[in-house]
C-alpha cells in the first residue's frame, strides 16, 4: 500500500507549490501600481523557484526500494526580479523624483495571466492524479468483496 | 497449495504492483510537470512478466514471477520545453488513464478467480 501514499504525497507537494505560485502571481498582479514598500522603492514582482527534492518515506526505507525516488515538489526560493521600474511622467505624484518621473512596478498583466493559467492547469492535473489513485485504492480494497 | 492458488494469481498480483508503480511513476512526472531540469520517466515490466509466466517450470519460484524487475527509465521520446523540462502532460494523462483501467481489469479478472475458487470450494455453491 505504501506506493499508494507516496503517490499521494508527491502530489500533495505538487499542489501545494502550484497554490503558492498562484499565490505569487496574485499578489504580482495585485501590486502591479504599488510605489511604495518596506525596502523602498516600488513592488518588484515575485517569482518562485520549484526543485525536484527526491523524498525518502519511511516506508520505502523499509522497503528497501531506493532505487526508485520519488520527486517532492518543493519551492527552494521565491526571487524578486531585478528588471528596471516603469518610468511614468506623473510631476503631481508624492513619490515623483526630481524630473517629475514615478517609478511603478515592471509587471506584465499577460505574463502573469498566462503563467496563472499554467499553474490553475498544473494543479487540476495533481488533483485528477490524486482521484485516479484513489479510485485504484478502492478496485483494489473490493478485491474478493461479494 | 501450487494447485489450489496456481500461476494466474501470481501473474495478476504482480501486475497489479507494477501497475501501482507504474501509477507512482506517472504521479512523480505530473507532480514536477513546473520543475526546471525534471526528466519524465517510463516504467516497463510487460515483457518481462509475460516471460516469467510462459517459462518453463512447475513451481511459481521456478518462473520466477516474484523476481520480476520492471524497467525504470527516462523518456528517450520527449521532448524538452524552454526550462529542460521533458513532461508532457497530454501523454501523461492519456498514459494515466490507460494504467487506471489496466489496473482495475486486473483487479476484477483477480475477483473472479477467487470467486470461482470460492464456488468450488463451497461445492458449487451449495
Amino acid at each position: 500500500m505504501s506506493g499508494f501514499f507516496d503517490a499521494l504525497d508527491v502530489s500533495a507537494s505538487a499542489l501545494s507549490a502550484e497554490r503558492l505560485r498562484m499565490n505569487t502571481i496574485s499578489s504580482n498582479l495585485a501590486n502591479a501600481q504599488t510605489t511604495r514598500t518596506p525596502e523602498g522603492g516600488p513592488y518588484r514582482r515575485k517569482d518562485p523557484i520549484f526543485s525536484a527534492e527526491p523524498s525518502r518515506s519511511f516506508a520505502s526505507e523499509l522497503n528497501g526500494q531506493m532505487n526508485l525516488p520519488m520527486h517532492k515538489v518543493k519551492v527552494v526560493d521565491v526571487v524578486s526580479d531585478q528588471k528596471a521600474p516603469r518610468m511614468v511622467y506623473q510631476p503631481d505624484h508624492p513619490d515623483a523624483n526630481g524630473e517629475g518621473y514615478v517609478a511603478y512596478p515592471n509587471i506584465n498583466t499577460m505574463e502573469e495571466m498566462v503563467n496563472l493559467i499554467t499553474a490553475s492547469r498544473t494543479y487540476e492535473a495533481n488533483v485528477t492524479s490524486i482521484n485516479v489513485a484513489r479510485g485504484m485504492m478502492n478496485k483494489a480494497l473490493d478485491i474478493g468483496r461479494r | 497449495m501450487s494447485k489450489l492458488f496456481d500461476t494466474t494469481i501470481d501473474a495478476l498480483s504482480k501486475s497489479l504492483d507494477m501497475h501501482l508503480l507504474r501509477h507512482a511513476v506517472i504521479t512523480d512526472n505530473i507532480a514536477n510537470a513546473e520543475t526546471p531540469f525534471f526528466k519524465a520517466r517510463r516504467v516497463d515490466f510487460e515483457a518481462a512478466l509475460d516471460a516469467a509466466v510462459k517459462a518453463e517450470g512447475t513451481s511459481i519460484a521456478d518462473r520466477g514471477i516474484d523476481s520480476v524487475k520492471p524497467l525504470v527509465y527516462e523518456d528517450p521520446d520527449s521532448e524538452m520545453g524552454q526550462d529542460l523540462n521533458s513532461v508532457d502532460m497530454d501523454r501523461e494523462m492519456a498514459r494515466m488513464t490507460k494504467n487506471e483501467v489496466q489496473y482495475s481489469a486486473a483487479t476484477q479478472v483477480v475477483s473472479k478467480k477467487f470467486a470461482l475458487l470460492k464456488y468450488a470450494v463451497t461445492e458449487g455453491g451449495r
